[in-house]
C-alpha cells in the first residue's frame, strides 16, 4: 500500500519527464523501426522478440533511474528516510513505475510489430506474458539498484553500459550462431538472454541460447536475488 | 558513538530529554548535531551505544520510532514538482492514513501553520520561509509527540526566522517535545528549556540557558579610534578594565580589543579611558565568542579537566 502511494506520487512527479519519454519510448520505437529493416537478415523469430526485449529493457529501466536521481538531487530521498518505510517498500515502490512502463511499452511494441509485419505470432501467450512481466521486473530492479548505488551522473553512465551490453552481448540482438564462440558465454551472465528466450518461445515456440523452462527458473532466482540485494543495499546506503 | 572509519562523528554523547521539553543542540557546523538528530530518528545506526525514544530503540525498531517523531531536515526536501497539498497528503498516506483522512490532515495542518492559501502551489515555487513551514507541516502531519528540527531557521531572513521561532514556541506550548539543533546561540537560548553544546562530536556542557550563557558570555570587543595613543595606554587599560573580567587585551594602532564577560561595563570604561587620553572613538564591534573560545572557556571552567575532543579522530 505504501509502495503504491510512492508509485502514484512518482507518476505525477517524474514519469512524464523528457529523459523518461526519450529513453523509455522514443528510443525503443527508433530501435524497433531500425530492426524491422533487418527482418530479412535475421528472420522474424529473431527480430520481433528482440524488439520486445529491447523495448522492455529501455522502458523498464528508465523510470527508477529518473525518479531516484531527481530525488537524490532535490534532497527528497533524504526526507523519505525519516518516513516509516522499509527497504522492501522502497524497492517495490521504485520498481513499480518501471514495471508498469515496461509492460505498457510491450503493448506499444506489439502494435508496432503488427503494423510492420502485418501479423503478430503468439503460439504460447502465457509464456509471452511471463517473459514480458518477468523482464519488466528484472530490468526495473537492475535500474533501482544502479540508481540507488551510484550518484545521479554515474548512474546514467553505468545504466547505459549495462543496457547496451545486454543488447549486443546479452542474447537480444545476435543469435548464438552469430556470436564469436569466445564471447557467446557472456550472454548467460545477463538476464536479457533469459527474458528474450521466454518471449521468443511464447511467440514462435522456439528458443536459441537456452530453453524457456530453465530461463524462467533463472529469472525467478535473479528477481529474488536482485530484490533482496536492493533492499539490503538501500538500507545500508540510506541508513549508514 | 558514531564512527566513520577512524573519524568520530559522535563520541561519548549522552543526554536525556524530558517529555514536553524544548531541548537545544548547539554547536558549530560539523559538531555532530545533524548526526545526533538522525540517530534519534532511526535514520542512522550508532556504531556503539544506545538511544531510547519513548522506550524504543531506533536502531532495533526504526519504524516504530519514525511514527513517534516528526523530522524537519536542515534543507528543504519535499517534492518540488508536487503541490503543497499533494506533498502533505503523500506524507500522510505513508503514515497509513486513508485518502480522506490524509486530505483532512493536510488541510488542517497547513491551515494551522498559515499555509491554507498555498495548498495548490508547487513546493518548488515557494519561498524559503514558506518551504520551511511546509516542512514543519509535513513533520506534524501524523501528530507525533516528538519533533526534531535541524537548523530550523537556517537561510531565512530575520522576519521569517522570528515568525518561525514563534511557531516552534507555540508547538512547545501544545505539549510537543522539541529537540532542535542550531548554530545560532540566541535561537537556542530563546527557545530551549535546556541545551547541550556539541563540539567535534563530543558534549562540552549541558544546562539551562542561564548556565550556558555564562559559558558563552565572553564576547570579543574591539574599539576603533583615531589619534596617537600614549606609551602608557596598555598599562592604564589593564588597570582600568581589570575589574570587568577582561582577557586577551590587545592594543594595536587604531584598535583596542579584549574579551570580556561584563561587556557593557568594560566597553564604557575603555571608551572613557580612550577619550581621557585624547583619542577619538570612531567605531565599536562586539562579536559573540567563537566556538573555540567556548570550548576553551569550558576547559578553564572545569579546571582543565574536561575531555578534549581531539579533532574527532579515533586514536
Amino acid at each position: 500500500m505504501r509502495a503504491l502511494r510512492i508509485f502514484a506520487k512518482d507518476l505525477r512527479a517524474y514519469y512524464l519527464k523528457a529523459p523518461v519519454l526519450s529513453w523509455g519510448i522514443l528510443f525503443p520505437v527508433t530501435v524497433m523501426a531500425l530492426m524491422s529493416l533487418n527482418m530479412r537478415m535475421f528472420g522474424e523469430s529473431r527480430v520481433v522478440p528482440a524488439m520486445f526485449s529491447i523495448t522492455l529493457l529501455f522502458a523498464s529501466s528508465s523510470m527508477a533511474q529518473v525518479a531516484i536521481s531527481f530525488e537524490k538531487l532535490s534532497g527528497a530521498l533524504a526526507r523519505i528516510l525519516y518516513l516509516p518505510l522499509t527497504g522492501a517498500d522502497l524497492v517495490l515502490a521504485k520498481s513499480l513505475g518501471g514495471i508498469a512502463y515496461g509492460i505498457g511499452g510491450a503493448g506499444v511494441a506489439a502494435l508496432v510489430s503488427y503494423i510492420v509485419a502485418g501479423h503478430l505470432v503468439m503460439i504460447r501467450p502465457l509464456y509471452f506474458i511471463l517473459g514480458v512481466v518477468l523482464g519488466a521486473v528484472v530490468y526495473s530492479l537492475i535500474s533501482v539498484l544502479i540508481a540507488f548505488y551510484y550518484d545521479p551522473v554515474h548512474a546514467v553512465a553505468v545504466l547505459n553500459i549495462v543496457r547496451f551490453s545486454m543488447v549486443f552481448l546479452g542474447g537480444i540482438l545476435f543469435p548464438k550462431a552469430f556470436m564469436p564462440p569466445r564471447l557467446a558465454w557472456l550472454a548467460y551472465l545477463f538476464p536479457s538472454v533469459y527474458v528474450t528466450e521466454v518471449i521468443r518461445f511464447g511467440m514462435y515456440n522456439t528458443w536459441d541460447y537456452i530453453d524457456p523452462y530453465t530461463s524462467l527458473i533463472v529469472l525467478a532466482i535473479a528477481i529474488a536475488a536482485l530484490a533482496y540485494a536492493s533492499a539490503r543495499i538501500i538500507i545500508r546506503i540510506l541508513t549508514p | 558513538m558514531k564512527r566513520y572509519g577512524d573519524t568520530y562523528a559522535l563520541k561519548g554523547l549522552s543526554f536525556t530529554v524530558a517529555r514536553g521539553e524544548v531541548y537545544g543542540l548547539l554547536g558549530p557546523n560539523g559538531a555532530g548535531k545533524t548526526t545526533t538528530l538522525r540517530a534519534i530518528a532511526g535514520a542512522l545506526r550508532p556504531t556503539r551505544g544506545r538511544i531510547l525514544v519513548e522506550g524504543v530503540d531506533p536502531a532495533r525498531e526504526p519504524l516504530r520510532v519514525k511514527r513517534l517523531v516528526g523530522v524537519v531536515p536542515e534543507l528543504p526536501s519535499l517534492f518540488p514538482e508536487l503541490t503543497v497539498r499533494d506533498n502533505l497528503e503523500f506524507i500522510a498516506g505513508i503514515y497509513g492514513f486513508s485518502r480522506s483522512e490524509a486530505r483532512r490532515r493536510a488541510r488542517e495542518t497547513a491551515e494551522a501553520l498559515g499555509l491554507g492559501d498555498y495548498l495548490g502551489v508547487r513546493y518548488g515555487r515557494l519561498s524559503k520561509g514558506l518551504k520551511r513551514r511546509v516542512d514543519i507541516a509535513a513533520a506534524l502531519i501524523h501528530d507525533p509527540p516528538i519533533l526534531l528540527l535541524d537548523e530550523p531557521t537556517s537561510g531565512l531572513d530575520v522576519i521569517a526566522a522570528s515568525r518561525l521561532r514563534e511557531r516552534i514556541a507555540a508547538l512547545a506550548r501544545q505539549g510537543k517535545t522539541v529537540v532542535l539543533s542550531s548554530h545560532y546561540i540566541e535561537e537556542v537560548m530563546a527557545l530551549a528549556d535546556r541545551a547541550l553544546i556539541l563540539y567535534r562530536g563530543s558534549k562540552i556542557v549541558e544546562g539551562t540557558p542561564a548556565m550556558l550563557r555564562r559559558v558563552l558570555s565572553k564576547k570579543r570587543v574591539t574599539i576603533y579610534y583615531t589619534g596617537e595613543p600614549p606609551q602608557s595606554l596598555s598599562v592604564e587599560a589593564r588597570e582600568a578594565l581589570g575589574a570587568y573580567g577582561v582577557e586577551d587585551l590587545k592594543i594595536e594602532r587604531g584598535a583596542l580589543s579584549f574579551k570580556a564577560s561584563r561587556t557593557v561595563e568594560a566597553l564604557e570604561a575603555s571608551i572613557r579611558l580612550l577619550r581621557e587620553r585624547g583619542l577619538r572613538v570612531v567605531d565599536v564591534e562586539v562579536l559573540p565568542p567563537s566556538w573555540d573560545d567556548v570550548f576553551k572557556a569550558h576547559i578553564e571552567a572545569a579546571g582543565g579537566r574536561a575531555a578534549c575532543p581531539c579533532g574527532g579522530r579515533a586514536g
